[in-house]
């Protein structure tokens, strides 16, 4: 018997132990006596399993993927699911996003696009909208399914942009085609005449807000010093007012997580939480230029600890807010709020598939949002004429798990994906150095502090 | 709403192992996915954030 190299395991406590196979996705919760004891390979594990063996242990876990009879079984079943995995993916939906304009009317202490505004090309024009739309007929033509048309920035929604807008809007309206747009929420109400024909299309409009006025507003202002936490307050009222969905990001660090609680009062004073057409989700702000953490950015576990001592205080803002920001988690929540399984991931992002046409006032289409203006990473162009670069696809979609050498030894692999591959091309300078996030940590952090909690949701005492 | 499961275990696997999910589910013999939320699910730390709060 050959023990699967992707399971995790965590002592919840003396009784129950926590196990997890990245590979079939099993999540199982196991005495842990009977644990220590197949750890300590006391179960008398032999090579040759009979088919009569009634090891009333054995039997699931070798169904359930912990354990394989033959030493090449599970990477046989690693590389076949890869081979399905790889075909079934093709039918998964592409996305198109545009990005109307690299320029931005605010400064925002973390934003990764800084240097965004300084391309020659700063706004999409009408030649450009018109060979973008010809390119996207032709993907239609050639029964590529759209799932969304998303506006994305620098800053979408700026007076110079707005027939811009418009006419995305109307092309979207007109093939049927879902909206999302991401802004920052400042100038929202001078485009409410242009929403709100297309807002039984539109999924959303994120807008993010990253605390209580005073905390906002010393990390998103304008270029003059002026924050945005008035105007966007207004706008949100506005979109709801019109039931326009609206869903609000809360970018955290260490120098707004002890907020947490003022907002939410905050946004429950105004109504919003009980909103239909409102959401609000939390997101770890990142660097990815960085491979260490600078504060107020932390390591995840760090992160995770504190967030979970706030909750402790208040358990509305759990069920508001969840721990979905974090990777490392988001199987197993998905699977406790009542998921059947989660696929294995063998590539990181959408980026990797090239799921992703981001079409930008430079004239080229990106595939990762966080690349766009590095036009070294751009997989066409559209204009003035289209055209796609075999090499830089080949540089998005030649790294998955089975390509990274590191991550052939790592239990956490088929969780992880091998991490940003932005990261990788700007930290180490190629597409094939994995970048790893906390997985051990943030699982045995968030276990201890919440594995009891799970036992006690499938009545396990 | 939650949907809370709990796994009945067969006789013969005792009360070893308690299943929270059923990975049976996830592919078929041929090892073909069929994971219902394969086709949708974003992956993207960007997308994750943002859709499944609607999921």
């Amino acid at each position: 018997m050959f023990a699967s190299k992707f399971t995790y395991y965590y002592k919840i406590n003396n009784k129950y132990s926590f196990m997890n196979n990245f590979l079939t996705g099993a999540i199982d919760i196991i005495k842990t006596k009977d644990l220590e004891k197949l750890r300590a390979n006391d179960f008398k594990l032999s090579k040759k399993l009979s088919k009569k063996n009634k090891n009333p242990l054995l039997n699931p876990l070798i169904e359930r993927g912990y354990y394989y009879i033959n030493e090449n079984d599970e990477n046989k079943l690693f590389h076949e699911l890869f081979k399905n995995y790889k075909k079934k993916i093709k039918k998964r939906p592409i996305k198109i996003v545009f990005c109307p304009s690299y320029v931005c009317n605010l400064k925002c202490t973390y934003c990764f696009e800084k240097d965004l505004f300084k391309n020659k090309n700063k706004f999409i024009s009408d030649s450009h909208l018109n060979f973008a739309f010809n390119v996207i007929e032709k993907f239609l033509k050639d029964n590529k399914k759209i799932s969304s048309i998303e506006l994305f920035g620098g800053e979408p929604l700026l007076p110079r942009s707005k027939e811009s807008v418009k006419k995305i809007l109307n092309f979207a309206y007109k093939k049927n085609i879902r909206i999302s747009i991401i802004t920052n929420g400042v100038l929202a109400n001078e485009f409410i005449g242009i929403l709100k024909p297309v807002k039984n299309l539109i999924d959303m409009l994120q807008i993010t807000i990253d605390g209580p006025l005073a905390i906002h507003d010393k990390r998103r202002k304008s270029y003059s010093g002026k924050g945005s936490f008035s105007q966007i307050e207004k706008n949100i009222d506005l979109l709801l007012k019109n039931k326009i969905n609206t869903n609000i990001r809360v970018n955290i660090d260490m120098e707004n997580i002890d907020y947490l609680p003022e907002l939410y009062e905050f946004i429950d004073k105004k109504n919003w939480v009980s909103h239909p057409n409102f959401k609000i989700q939390l997101s770890k702000v990142t660097d990815h230029k960085n491979a260490e953490c600078v504060y107020p950015i932390v390591k995840d576990n760090i992160l995770l600890e504190k967030l979970i001592s706030i909750y402790n205080q208040n358990q509305q803002l759990e069920k508001t807010f969840s721990f979905n920001m974090f990777k490392p988690l988001r199987h197993i929540l998905y699977i406790l709020n009542g998921a059947e399984n989660v696929a294995p991931r063998y590539f990181n992002c959408e980026s990797n598939l090239i799921e992703l046409y981001i079409f930008c006032p430079d004239g080229f289409i990106y595939t990762c949002p966080e690349s766009i203006g590095d036009s070294n990473t751009a997989i066409g162009r559209y204009y003035p004429d289209l055209e796609f670069f075999e090499n830089n696809i080949k540089i998005w979609t030649d790294r998955n798990i089975l390509k990274l050498k590191e991550c052939s030894n790592c239990k956490f692999a088929p969780l992880c994906g091998g991490g940003c591959p932005y990261s990788s091309i700007l930290i180490h300078k190629n597409n094939l150095t994995p970048v790893c996030e906390d997985f051990q940590d943030v699982l045995d952090t968030y276990l201890k502090f919440r594995g009891n909690e799970i036992l006690k949701k499938y009545n396990i005492s | 709403m939650v949907n809370v499961v709990i796994k009945t275990l067969k006789k013969d696997w005792g009360e070893k192992l308690k299943s929270i999910n059923d990975t049976k589910k996830l592919w078929n013999k041929d090892k073909k996915f069929k994971a219902a939320n394969f086709n949708t699910s974003p992956m993207c730390c960007w997308f994750w954030c943002i859709i499944f709060g609607w999921g």
